[in-house]
């Protein structure tokens, strides 16, 4: 076994990289090894709060169900959350929105949402869900959110606005059209009957009371809900009718900006006339080219119904699916998660007419990518869409300045980039980041990071390296000092479980971030199957006092070092390597890396091997 | 071709497998990339030649003659770039170039958006067709982005290990779509697309051959792609293709060598590039072993509880009506294993014996290879199906805290669970429930048959009759390009992470006089993400594994005989026996398949029976110290 570890290494030594790939043994003689390595326990710890599907929720009498308990829904999206202020030395309360549609004849049809209370450890940062009893006397410790009985179901429920004074609202987006769709069959809404505003209690809505709509024109609105009772306030319908996915609410008490998850999707931006009275006011839709930037859109129910229509009617901007909004420093901050599939053929048909929605939508893009409106004819314009210059499934984060109504690109998906003619091959890049979906900030010290997580639109265009047919979303961190940061700049952080959407990453208290790992449809085995709200702590342990990332030391002989925090062993160049277990067996191989996820191995000791030969001692801990 | 391979055998020299001395002489892997690039501009090519001719020719009878010959140039290129290009992007090939013809849902989106289908099965579909002189303007929209993606994509680089997962998943895409003529649904070109797969393998592969120190395995391995070719060239006949013997001669021992060849030369095993459990065993050398696919990938269970004795566990409760609100009745009441899992009934029993549920149990068999569950495929795991039956009116008519209540006052039950579970917390949690339910049914698998042993070459014979209904079932009578080998259900090769639907035409009743539509509207009638206009009517497709028992058959258990059943395909489904089906995705053209055809078919699907050591009943159930009336609950329910 010696020998052939010797004759390798000549071999490797003479061998030319460019030309011969690296076959590495599948044993080695472990006792060969002389320097020593430590992988130290992860400074961030996660710990599972709430799991969809298994955890018991505390529900009002609905329909002819009494008052009881039954399982939570599942698919956990947005997380709001409100500090508890009173001495009772909680954190306070957190809700989670339900993404799933289906019938419950105790929870209520529809989607749903989950409210329970956290406590932090004094000691340490490790959680606990606090007993509570509600104003309407269930107890527990997880509660269903009462729509049903207060203001109507919800279709689903995905993204949130919680505003600093902790009022929140919750969002759907997927967008219904009739009563048919959601009855489904009796799965989805078993009352289709018309829903009468302002016959539940609180009292409906100022100006819209007692007007008749049919059921399904009482989903897709924002709908306020309060936390600590866990009960619904009010549906939002002077902020319009669209497939909202996320807001942002300002601290004035008045304004909030609206973002819709469709393509087209617009952008809107209500204002209160009296602060924190958000039942009147006025609506407008974005447009970047025009004088005054917002379109005003009147009160009128049959026009909020149909906003978006509405909108594409009267030349709105047009963007390419947004997600979730979060403010920093006075910006807005959307994501725009882009999309594969409308360039080629939707709106686009043989005698290449381009829709107007799509000649919008790519100026829209222009103006975003370019911070110039695009200086074409709508012709050329469609002429752009036609050549696939709309192709977006990267998709961006984007930025609007409500001082100057200006929105612009701030960091773009990447970096696979359409090559003019394949004539070579190209290593799979260390970032691949795309589809950005949950958005967030953090501050530790006096540094801001922003929180991006990715909900990945699919596994073609390189998505996943060769031979990944799932997808694997990540969570980044972006320093917020760097000036035009790019894909480059993200700092992985990798403590999530695999192939699911992780989403509704919230900090609620400066060292412990609260996040959803949602609707994970690969094959992941539980707890990570199931739809799971769960806390990360100990990000002090990852950042200096003042907020700069903690750089890890190289170790002198060998260029390895590890990362305790993304479970990675980082490697001083792009690279090939091994990794094999105690007794010399090959457990894995990377290729033209400079990171090694080492995130599944079990604790013990390891060696890692280059292709120079040389191998590595290291301790997981 | 022979003498190309010759050459590069006596120009490769080299002293280690892993090592050559090509400062001037390139490695297998660069001679392999530079194909790979080669034929990705060839490909391009093909596609913008093929695609000014549909263009430039008016669609006249001769001119089709002169476009169709156009058509299979882009084939050739098509399948000589696809074993490497699917494995590197299999995403961006469904989208955009080889998906089926079929209108699909967009994945991830914000609204039930359907997405129209483009690509070479539209185009194959499309220029084979009666209505061929009018689909000009068709086959240019099913065209469109065909040149500009393959323009947009980046060629990511590929590593010697790739090579060779890809030309195995190449073996089994071959086998399973190509050569029933699943993915040339008009032209019916699968068997010369088939002869060009393995050519570009054979371009790549003995690369690799002549550096192999074991020069037996690098001798039969060049033999048999050489003896593949031939046999291809020799057989093309898309009727009386003998499937079984390409199958038992040629792509089995393929599959084998190419495995051998990999772990001689030490590269990467697929574990080893990714932390994720994926469907296919590689280890696996024949595509009938009882093993070729993982279990583990398809339940949830974690690592530590994926063992017997969570099988054991999942044993006694399928067994135990404590499931039932009333204590009756337990899955086997449905599933009866003495019944090969099903009930043999029409639709099932429902609760309280109060008429019957609205579908047929399926049989539990090899029912864990799927990526949904329920004929409507509205579960997304095996773990999830549990709580609907629990929770259904009809079915056990209760809930999961009223099961847990109950099950939590037995001090058996419990200590069983945390024995099994190691669990601290005492008390018994749904999730175990659903772990021990999954295992046990994960551990149904049937895939010993005759058929599978004779394929494995474990038994020497089975009968002429058999082997002809193989033939038809995989060629001629289309049943494999729905009921794909080896499981033959709806999880689609060569990945099997996707369970598909189809929509028959059902008829309600068949035995009456006019047939009307069945109108269970299925998935189209289901979850709200599905509902739209081409899933209505469209159902699961099912195992047709232990046919012999899991009668009477479809969703609604009308059909009586498997006679009934290949009458109604032969005649095209629902209609082609006039049912107005609206969006039916089986092809509605007769089979013209004979009476002796059918039985050999039936004959051959019955030689795929496996139940054996899959029946055990657990000889009690768990005590409950305080509740007499429970303890005298029935091994297996009362009805």
């Amino acid at each position: 076994m010696k020998k052939k570890i010797y004759s390798l290494l000549i071999a490797g030594g003479l061998a030319s990289p460019s030309v011969a790939q690296f076959a590495f043994p599948v044993n080695i003689d472990t006792a060969w090894s002389v320097k020593t390595i430590w992988m130290p326990k992860s400074p961030l710890k996660s710990q599972t709060i709430f799991v969809g599907g298994q955890d018991i929720v505390q529900t009002t009498a609905t329909y002819t169900s009494p008052a009881g308990s039954t399982v939570a829904k599942q698919w956990h999206d947005y997380i709001g959350f409100v500090k508890d202020n009173s001495t009772s030395g909680d954190l306070g309360w957190a809700v989670v929105n339900h993404e799933m549609v289906s019938a419950d004849p105790k929870i209520g049809d529809g989607g749903g949402m989950t409210m329970f209370k956290l406590k932090k450890n004094t000691n340490s940062d490790t959680l606990s869900v606090v007993t509570q009893t509600l104003t309407d006397g269930r107890a527990g410790k997880f509660f269903n959110v009462d729509f049903v009985n207060t203001v109507g179901e919800t279709g689903m429920n995905c993204g949130g606005i919680t505003t600093p004074s902790g009022r929140m609202w919750t969002a759907e987006e997927w967008m219904q059209t009739s009563n048919a769709a959601i009855f489904s069959g009796g799965s989805g809404f078993k009352d289709t009957s018309n829903f009468i505003i302002g016959t539940t209690t609180p009292a409906g809505f100022p100006g819209f009371n007692g007007k008749s709509i049919k059921r399904y024109l009482n989903l897709n609105w924002m709908v306020e809900i309060n936390p600590l009772t866990a009960k619904a306030v009010r549906k939002q319908y002077n902020w319009g009718r669209a497939g909202w996915e996320g807001g942002v609410a300002m601290a004035d008490n008045k304004t909030v900006y609206l973002f819709e998850d469709g393509a087209p999707g617009i952008f809107a931006k209500f204002v209160a006339t009296t602060a924190n009275d958000y039942t009147s006011g006025q609506l407008y839709v974005y447009k970047h080219d025009a004088p005054t930037f917002w379109i005003p859109i009147e009160n009128n129910f049959d026009t909020l119904a149909i906003l978006n229509k509405v909108a594409v009617r009267r030349g709105a901007s047009m963007f390419n699916r947004l997600e979730w909004g979060a403010q920093s420093n006075g910006k807005i901050y959307i994501t725009e998660t882009g999309r594969d599939v409308q360039t080629y053929n939707t709106g686009n048909n043989v005698n290449g007419k381009i829709s107007p929605t799509l000649v919008q939508g790519y100026k829209t893009r222009y103006l975003i990518k370019n911070s110039v409106v695009f200086p074409g004819t709508d012709a050329a314009a469609a002429d752009s869409v036609r050549a696939g210059k709309f192709f977006d499934y990267y998709g961006r984060v984007n930025e609007f300045d409500p001082a100057t109504n200006i929105i612009r690109s701030y960091i773009e998906g990447g970096p696979l980039s359409a090559s003019a003619n394949s004539q070579s091959t190209t290593a799979y890049p260390p970032i691949h980041f795309s589809n950005p979906d949950g958005l967030d900030f953090m501050t530790i010290g006096t540094k801001t990071y922003m929180i991006i997580q990715e909900d990945l639109n699919g596994v073609n265009w390189n998505r996943m390296p060769a031979g990944y047919p799932n997808t694997n979303c990540e969570t980044y961190l972006l320093d917020m000092s760097i000036a035009s940061p790019t894909y480059s700049n993200l700092i992985r952080i990798t403590a999530c479980p695999p192939g699911a959407e992780i989403t509704g990453a919230t900090m609620i208290s400066s060292n412990v971030m609260l996040l959803n790992s949602q609707h994970p449809s690969s094959s992941n085995t539980f707890p990570y199957n199931n739809s799971l709200t769960y806390a990360i702590s100990g990000f002090n342990n990852m950042f200096t006092s003042n907020g700069e990332l903690i750089k890890d030391t190289m170790s002198e002989s060998f260029n390895v070092y590890p990362n305790p925090t993304s479970r990675e062993i980082n490697l001083n160049k792009e690279m090939d390597a091994a990794i094999y277990n105690i007794s010399g067996q090959r457990l894995k191989v990377v290729r033209d890396t400079k990171t090694i996820n080492v995130s599944d191995l079990t604790p013990g000791i390891y060696f890692i091997q280059n292709t120079e030969g040389k191998s590595v001692k290291f301790i997981v801990e | 071709m022979k003498s190309k391979i010759y050459i590069i055998a006596f120009t490769f020299i080299s002293i280690l497998f892993f090592y050559s001395f090509s400062f001037i002489k390139k490695s297998a892997l660069e001679k392999v990339t530079e194909h790979y690039i080669l034929r990705n501009t060839n490909f391009k090519n093909a596609i913008t030649q093929f695609n000014q001719k549909v263009k430039d020719l008016p669609f006249t009878k001769e001119n089709i003659k002169i476009i169709r010959l156009e058509y299979f140039k882009l084939r050739t290129s098509f399948k000589k770039w696809e074993y490497l290009s699917e494995f590197i992007d299999p995403g961006f090939v469904k989208e955009y170039i080889n998906g089926a013809p079929l209108q699909k849902i967009e994945a991830n989106s914000f609204g039930p958006n359907i997405i129209e289908p483009k690509g070479l099965q539209v185009i194959d579909e499309l220029l084979f067709s009666e209505d061929v002189l009018q689909s000009k303007e068709s086959i240019i929209l099913a065209l469109n982005d065909m040149t500009r993606v393959l323009d947009d994509q980046t060629l990511l680089k590929i590593y010697d290990r790739d090579v060779f997962i890809a030309a195995r998943q190449g073996l089994v895409r071959l086998y399973t779509l190509g050569v029933t003529g699943f993915d040339t649904p008009g032209s019916l070109n699968g068997l010369v697309d088939s002869k060009h797969v393995i050519e570009a393998m054979a371009e790549d592969i003995p690369n690799y051959l002549t550096q192999l120190k074991n020069k037996t395995l690098s001798d039969s391995t060049n033999i048999l792609l050489q003896k593949t070719l031939s046999y291809l060239s020799l057989h093309q006949n898309f009727e009386k293709f003998d499937r079984l013997e390409f199958l038992m001669n040629y792509i089995n021992p393929l599959y084998k060598n190419l495995y051998e060849v990999h772990i001689q030369f030490g590269f990467e095993l697929p574990e080893e590039i990714m932390s994720k459990t994926q469907p296919v065993n590689y280890a696996s050398t024949n595509m009938f072993d009882a093993n070729f696919l993982k279990t583990i990938y398809y339940n949830r269970i974690p690592k530590d509880f994926n063992n017997n004795q969570t099988v054991e566990l999942g044993r006694q409760l399928f067994y135990d009506p404590i499931f039932s609100k009333n204590n009756q009745r337990s899955c086997a009441s449905c599933h009866n294993p003495n019944k090969g899992f099903t009930d043999q009934l029409p639709t099932s029993v429902a609760f309280g014996e109060k008429g019957f549920l609205k579908r047929n149990a399926q049989t539990l068999i090899n029912a864990i290879y799927s990526e949904k569950y329920f004929h409507d495929l509205r579960a997304k795991s095996f773990e999830d199906q549990t709580e609907h039956v629990i929770t259904s009116a009809e079915e056990f008519n209760t809930t999961t805290t009223e099961i847990l209540e109950k099950m939590n006052t037995s001090k058996t039950y419990q200590n069983l669970f945390n024995k099994t579970f190691k669990n601290s917390d005492s008390s018994i949690q749904f999730k175990y429930i659903q772990f021990a339910l999954s295992a046990y049914v994960s551990s149904l698998q049937g895939l010993n048959s005759a058929f599978d042993k004779y394929v494995r070459g474990e038994s020497k014979t089975i009968s002429k009759s058999v082997k002809n209904g193989y033939n038809l079932f995989m060629g001629k009578a289309a049943c494999g390009t729905c009921h794909y080998a080896p499981i033959f259900n709806g999880t689609v090769p060569p990945y099997f992470k996707e369970s598909e639907s189809e929509v028959l035409g059902v008829a309600k009743n068949p035995y009456s006089k006019k047939q009307t539509l069945d109108d269970d509207e299925g998935r189209g009638n289901s979850l709200l993400k599905e509902r739209v206009e081409f899933y209505k009517y469209s159902f699961k497709t099912p195992t047709v594994r232990n046919i012999e028992y899991s009668y009477p058959y479809m969703h609604n258990g009308a059909y009586k005989t498997l006679e009934d059943v290949m009458e109604f395909y032969n005649k095209g489904g629902g209609k082609g026996l006039k049912i107005d089906v609206p969006t039916q995705t089986l092809g509605d053209d007769k089979l013209n398949l004979s009476k002796s055809e059918i039985s050999d078919v039936i004959l051959f699907m019955k030689s795929l029976t496996d139940t054996i050591k899959l029946t055990g009943k657990p000889n009690n159930l768990p005590k409950f110290e305080n509740n007499e009336i429970l303890n005298s609950r029935k091994i297996g329910g009362v009805y």
